[in-house]
């Protein structure tokens, strides 16, 4: 068992609970019995968890708190009107293990018709509705026949497209920088990711981000390339520009080069466009 | 958090009574999620609409407690637009920052708490949240947030790992600007009689 695992079992066990008993922990009590070392470090982390736990759970709501929400819920409660205008709960906390608390309030209901029977009036319907359906097939494939507008993005709309990235990038998704995708989506022709990169795809796999580690991090820098394949021809430069700043904060430039478009986009606490520029020239586009 | 849930039927349930019995704990959830007074007030009240709307469903009554946290977590979850970047190594995993011993006179306070707790990406201050306020274990974490185990014990660890780095910053600090006759002089609690200091980190196990 790796140094690392034992840590992760360490931090899982729960500050008197008797974690430590469950049989999901038995590795660690195992190398626990045999590591005196090991001991002092479980009971510290005990006692650290223990601390902070008990600070926590140490809020207390503002004073006259509990008169204003009880005050509002009295109001809800003779007022069934505005109960029935509240947003509703999303679907997806029902299918959570919560959901399954509450009965079925809304059971689908099941169609209760007869099958009709197939009349001539039927039968025209059906004809005129794979008529329909081959005019709409045809109108796609001239479509698709016509060659594709060029379209050139705005600043604006490029750094809302890498914002949308950052935030439907998932810690639990990164991968290291060793099965990357890197024919399919290159890094480009300069960039040579290390072994502490690493990637994972956004934009249900049309791009690929990659997560480049900055040493040191003494500013909180984070510079992620965003390598896409485009569905429409896109018109943008073939170096990456002085950049801009996205509305989420960070600051971002977009180019393309051999069928790819790339979006980097540098955060940093303090002097963003210079790190950003700092990034351009010796990982990105040297001179 | 623990609190007492009382029985009663499912009939008898009210929304008023549900707030007078959990407004606390949830109020102190929603603060630690959110970080400001003002945003678990208003996390704490819309959590509170919602389970006015499915109160005729409730059937566990012991449940309701987790099912209030769970709400809460969602309400949070849809609040926020934008997400704080987190870079990809600044979560460091690293048992050296355990202490010897937090002393009694624990310097950090809950404020300095949420300081650190707010500057954790939502992944991880949800995990901690969960850990240490909820007291669930790793696997029913990772049940209610529909994630792997490993998932969670990765996310539990770093997360761990930046509030201990915070909170024992501090406790250092505050120890070392405490006049000397303040500072703690039981030998188990100082860890003198050991020859070191409190706060000196230990040796990670090989």
């Amino acid at each position: 068992m790796t140094s690392r695992h034992l840590y992760e079992l360490i931090d899982a066990c729960r500050p008197s609970q008797e974690d430590i008993d469950r049989p999901e922990f038995s590795e660690l009590a195992k190398e626990l019995s045999q590591d005196s070392d090991l001991r002092r470090v479980f009971a510290r982390s005990q006692e650290v968890d223990l601390a902070i736990q008990k600070v926590f759970q140490d809020v207390t709501p503002p004073p006259g708190f509990a008169e204003r929400l009880l005050e509002s819920i009295d109001k809800l409660e003779t007022s069934p009107a505005v109960a029935e205008a509240e947003p509703r709960v999303e679907t997806a906390q029902r299918t959570t293990p919560e959901a399954r608390l509450f009965e079925k309030a809304e059971l689908p209901v099941e169609p209760c018709v007869e099958p009709a029977r197939r009349s001539s009036r039927r039968s025209l319907a059906i004809m005129a509705g794979i008529a329909s359906l081959s005019a709409i097939a045809a109108t796609i494939a001239i479509w698709l026949a016509m060659p594709q507008p060029i379209t050139t993005p705005t600043d604006h709309a490029i750094a809302e497209i890498v914002d949308q990235w950052n935030t439907d990038l998932n810690e639990a998704n990164w991968q290291t920088a060793v099965n990357i995708p890197s024919e399919e989506f290159p890094t480009g022709q300069y960039l040579k990711l290390s072994r502490e990169d690493r990637w994972q795809w956004v934009s249900k796999r049309r791009t690929v981000c990659y997560d480049l580690v900055i040493t040191p991090r003494k500013n909180g820098e984070i510079v992620r390339l965003f390598v896409n394949k485009p569905t429409s021809p896109v018109s943008l430069p073939a170096t990456p520009p002085d950049g801009y700043p996205s509305p989420l904060g960070w600051h971002v430039g977009a180019w393309q080069a051999n069928g790819r478009v790339y979006y980097l986009a540098v955060y940093a606490e303090r002097d963003i466009k210079a790190v950003y520029s700092s990034v351009v020239g010796p990982r990105i586009a040297p001179a | 958090m623990p609190v007492e849930v009382q029985p009663a039927s499912a009939d008898s349930v009210r929304l008023r009574d549900l707030v007078e019995q959990y407004y606390s704990a949830i109020y102190g959830y929603a603060y630690r999620l959110s970080g400001t007074v003002a945003d678990a007030e208003d996390l704490t009240q819309q959590t509170f609409l919602i389970a006015h709307q499915k109160l005729s469903q409730v059937r566990e009554q012991d449940k309701v407690l987790r099912w209030l946290y769970t709400i809460a977590r969602t309400c949070f979850l849809k609040s926020r637009r934008r997400q704080r970047p987190s870079a990809a190594a600044n979560f460091e995993l690293d048992v050296n920052e355990i202490p010897e011993r937090f002393p009694d006179d624990s310097p950090f306070d809950e404020e300095r708490l949420q300081t650190a707790l707010n500057e954790l990406g939502d992944e991880f201050k949800l995990c901690v949240t969960m850990f240490y306020f909820e007291e669930l274990s790793y696997k029913e974490i990772g049940e209610q947030l529909e994630i792997p185990i490993g998932t969670v014990m990765s996310r539990l660890a770093r997360a761990k790992g930046r509030l201990r780095h915070a909170l024992v910053d501090a406790a250092d600090k505050g120890s070392r600007e405490r006049p000397r006759g303040e500072q703690a002089t039981s030998p188990q609690s100082s860890g003198e009689s050991q020859g070191h200091n409190p706060h000196t980190p230990i040796r990670s196990p090989k």
